[in-house]
């Protein structure tokens, strides 16, 4: 079975999460290390996929609230993260479990179709859009990048966060979309350490993978700016 | 040797990819496996990397620009080992200041060049006489340098090697991407469903008259070819809906029934087979079916298909029987129920009411996946398919009247 580790540092701000998965690409690229799954938080923060629209709301007011936007390398529109939003990073060797780049968009979604239906919440997939609904409602996004077989970027889920940044951007491209969270889905808060290990679980079913957690040193520290 | 460097085939269902930005501009020098030109498709960014060391000669397709998926976006000249003057010529990179003489500029050159040596003229002809390329040659010369014996004793080594070893008798294709995603989804089709194949014997005299009464009017008004594939298309949409477990997928959770009937209808190319999709299949009369088939596989041919036109379909048509097949056992196309194959339409003798005839015959076999469908179902999908197609006109109910009076009579 293959490995792949676990990074779980919390709540990071976006650029220096970036930084880590640029220099865990580079490393991954010339097999320094193995296959990587980054999974943490960020603070509030919008960012711009390379295929953004060019009018955001957001941009053309400047009414990000002081919310810091970051333009970025992933294919996909715009997006916002948050505190209570599951973001999993994985950096991995794509050729060993498909060649087909738009495959890899398939598991992503798998992963987290599984990881709401281990909180009972009945999701699918709708043609043509990338990502995970519930009920006409997007309540996950995927944006990657992918050089040479190797990938980064990944997938955003909304657990307990507030939906409101969302309001201020086009989500994804799509003109209209209601973004959904786990939460106003089921009524209840949710234990994000619990979506955390079911999201790993699945990572792991679904890329037939062994995940192992490992140490993370104070190198990358919690710095909520 | 200049070599063309094409948009690739990022997944199976992606048919076209947009240039965001030229890392590299018009003759520039590239080293292998760097980066030329980042593209993207709605979800994913990628970069093409170059696929030899060498001087980028021509930007075909700028920025912005979106291209179907083997279109030629750049072309590229090999650099070999050594720098040739001639090359050399043609290098405009920016450390050559032009007041310099022309014979400084080629040293430049080499010196410049990642882990190139500089070599005698004699070695530099014989190399290149030889094909060889220089970097592999060990130097016995001073500094490491190669000498004309350096040189000479190694295309003597080279020759030996090729006379038994003989490229002659096995040769390595190299993989193309669309036949790597086939070869994976063939696998990862075979391994996950179990397949059984069941095959039905169908009369298609009624449709042969049929459609030869018809193809030349439906030419000239229509301008469309009519062929065997509309009438197919047609009894399986409707047998489908009849049937929906075969218009389904498997899910660990459970099978997922689709409530469209959107039709792939496998095309061959030369390089590979590709799937484009007929949307709505039970909607559509017969003209339109023979339009929209023709149409699709036309743009396939013709690497002119979008994303749209290869996703969500839900059932898979194969013809083998165009390249004379009798009976097959297609592989199902994930994520797939099942897949009909079409063999050659033929005269041959059969019984009719224990007088033998000479009939319009073919065999058409369907392969399934047995976690989702029995046989007694299979059977039952495919016997509606041969009875609409052996019955064809005896019902007319289905069908809507078209402008030029088409319509009224299947």
């Amino acid at each position: 079975m293959k490995k792949c580790l676990l990074l779980n540092p919390g709540l990071v701000e976006y650029g220096s999460a970036w930084d880590l998965q640029k220099r865990l690409f580079h490393e991954r690229s010339i097999g320094m290390v193995s296959d990587t799954l980054i999974l943490l938080q960020h603070p509030p923060t919008y960012t711009l996929g390379r295929r953004s629209l060019p009018v955001q709301p957001v941009l053309d007011d400047n009414c990000g609230n002081g919310i810091p936007i970051y333009r970025v390398d992933r294919g996909g529109g715009a997006t916002y993260h948050g505190p209570g939003q599951v973001v999993a990073y994985p950096i991995l060797g794509l050729r060993s479990y498909t060649l087909d780049y738009y495959n890899y968009l398939r598991l992503l979604e798998d992963v987290i179709i599984l990881t709401l239906s281990d909180f009972n919440i009945i999701s699918e997939r709708v043609d043509g859009f990338t990502g995970v609904w519930v009920d006409g409602k997007k309540v996950g996004s995927i944006g990657i990048r992918i050089i040479r077989g190797i990938t980064m970027h990944g997938l955003s889920l909304n657990v307990n966060n507030d939906l409101t940044p969302f309001r201020k951007i086009i989500p994804c491209n799509i003109h209209g979309v209601e973004m959904t969270s786990m939460t106003q889905i089921s009524g209840n808060t949710l234990n994000m350490k619990e979506v955390e290990m079911s999201l790993v679980n699945n990572f792991s079913k679904v890329f037939d993978i062994e995940v192992s957690q490992i140490h993370v040193d104070n190198e990358y520290p919690n710095d909520v700016k | 040797m200049s070599l063309k460097v094409i948009m690739p085939q990022m997944g199976e269902s992606v048919a076209e990819g947009t240039i965001l930005k030229w890392l590299v501009q018009e003759g520039e020098r590239v080293a292998k496996d760097q980066s030329l030109v980042e593209i993207s498709t709605d979800k994913i960014d990628t970069e093409v990397p170059s696929p030899v060391t060498g001087i980028l000669q021509k930007i075909l397709h700028s920025a912005d620009e979106t291209v179907p998926v083997g279109t030629v976006i750049a072309e590229i000249n090999e650099l070999t080992g050594e720098v040739t003057e001639e090359v050399a010529e043609k290098v405009k990179t920016p450390v050559i200041q032009p007041a310099r003489p022309a014979q400084v500029t080629v040293r430049i050159i080499e010196e410049e060049g990642e882990g190139e040596k500089r070599y005698s003229p004699l070695v530099r002809k014989l190399a290149r006489e030889y094909g060889v390329n220089l970097q592999v040659v060990k130097g016995t010369g001073a500094g490491g340098r190669i000498t004309k014996q350096d040189l000479s004793g190694y295309i003597e080594g080279v020759q030996k090697l090729k006379i038994p070893s003989g490229p002659e008798v096995e040769e390595v294709i190299p993989l193309t991407p669309i036949r790597r995603i086939i070869a994976e989804r063939m696998v990862q089709s075979i391994k996950a469903a179990p397949h059984v194949t069941t095959t039905f014997e169908v009369d298609m005299t009624v449709i042969a008259k049929y459609r030869e009464m018809n193809k030349d009017t439906m030419q000239k008004s229509q301008g469309v070819h009519l062929t065997y594939l509309p009438f197919i298309i047609m009894a399986t949409a409707s047998a489908l809906r009849e049937n929906p477990v075969l218009n389904s997928s498997w899910s660990d959770s459970g099978i997922i029934i689709k409530k469209y009937i959107n039709i792939g209808i496998a095309v061959s190319l030369e390089d590979g087979l590709i799937v484009p999709v007929i949307r709505k299949a039970d909607s559509m009369n017969l003209i339109e079916l023979a339009r929209e088939s023709q149409l699709l596989a036309q743009k396939a041919r013709d690497k002119r298909l979008k994303p749209e036109d290869v996703h969500d379909s839900t059932f898979t048509i194969t013809n083998y029987g165009i390249a004379g097949s009798l009976f097959g056992t297609p592989i199902i196309m994930p994520p797939h129920a099942a897949i009909l194959g079409i063999g050659a339409i033929n005269k041959r003798p059969v019984i009719i009411n224990d007088a033998i005839a000479i009939r319009q015959m073919a065999y058409l076999s369907l392969s399934f996946d047995h976690r989702i469908i029995d046989g007694a179902q299979a059977d039952r999908f495919l016997s509606k398919i041969k009875n609409t197609l052996e019955e064809w006109g005896s019902k007319s109910e289905k069908v809507p009247v078209t402008e030029s009076g088409f319509g009224g009579v299947w």
